[in-house]
């Protein structure tokens, strides 16, 4: 087997752990980045192995267009959780204050 | 195997390991942008130089828009506020289950031949590939795109307060 193999595992490997431990949702996009470049190189050498790499090649492409959607996806996610972290505080001290009077 | 594409193999896990221990954001980002690119260069190595464009277009355009994002809206402090003993009792099982991972894969691809050279195709036939074999495929990814921005911007809409709706 040609080591190359190794990369596409260990790149799904550390995506997957990154996925499980990781609670940012930075931390988490990097992860299913990993994972979506893992599968794409995994493509790719499945290809050329079997002598299509014109399948290969585009069935990467698709899974690196569906790795900026899920990224987009994730930036999208990311800014909502900003504007309700800022905005949870807020109606805390709304039902405080109502609270009081 | 080649030197480059050892090279380029080990440079790509190491760089994916680093941005999976860091908790810096900003080195994460750094490493995760050192991943992509290194993983471009196994592209072209194995002649898939369309791919290897797409590739390092599409990771450096991700990093600057992590550091975009990261400058706006603070994402380089960490959030992460679980305690030491926490944080060793999560990563057990991500380790675990990571591992098992990993070996599955390997096995998987235990038999596959050594030989990995091939002849490249053209950028013309992977484009004419996608268009007359993943026609349907294609047009379906590209509506998926345009489906993802648009979700994308009524998701991320900034709060409007209660009483400046109507104004």
């Amino acid at each position: 087997m040609n080591p190359v193999w190794l990369v596409p595992a260990s790149l799904g490997a550390l995506g997957l752990i990154g996925l499980i431990y990781k609670k940012t949702i930075l931390g988490l996009i990097v992860s299913i980045q990993l994972m979506v470049l893992g599968a794409a190189v995994l493509m790719v050498l499945s290809g050329v192995e079997a002598g299509l790499p014109l399948e290969g090649h585009s069935f990467a492409v698709f899974i690196v267009v569906s790795g900026v959607m899920q990224t987009v996806c994730g930036y999208a996610l990311a800014t909502r959780m900003f504007y309700l972290r800022r905005k949870t505080p807020g109606m805390e001290l709304r039902e405080l204050r109502e609270l009081k009077r | 195997m080649t030197l480059i594409v050892s090279m380029f193999s080990i440079l790509t896990v190491t760089a994916a390991i680093v941005a999976l221990v860091l908790s810096d954001m900003r080195k994460v980002i750094v490493a995760s942008w050192v991943t992509g690119m290194s993983a471009g260069a196994l592209f072209l190595s194995f002649g898939a130089e369309y791919l290897a464009i797409v590739q390092w277009l599409v990771t450096t355009l991700v990093a600057i828009s992590f550091l975009i994002y990261a400058s706006l809206f603070g994402g380089y402090a960490s959030l992460d506020a679980r305690p030491k003993r926490e944080k060793i009792f999560d990563a057990l099982p991500a380790a675990v289950i990571g591992l098992s991972f990993f070996a599955i894969l390997t096995f998987a691809v235990l038999g596959k031949s050594e030989a990995l050279v091939g002849p490249a195709p053209d950028l013309g036939a992977v484009g004419q590939s996608l268009v007359e074999k993943h026609a349907i495929s294609l047009e379906l990814l590209g509506f998926l795109l345009l489906a993802v921005l648009i979700g994308a911007g009524v998701i991320s809409r900034a709060e409007v307060p209660e009483g400046e709706e109507s104004s």
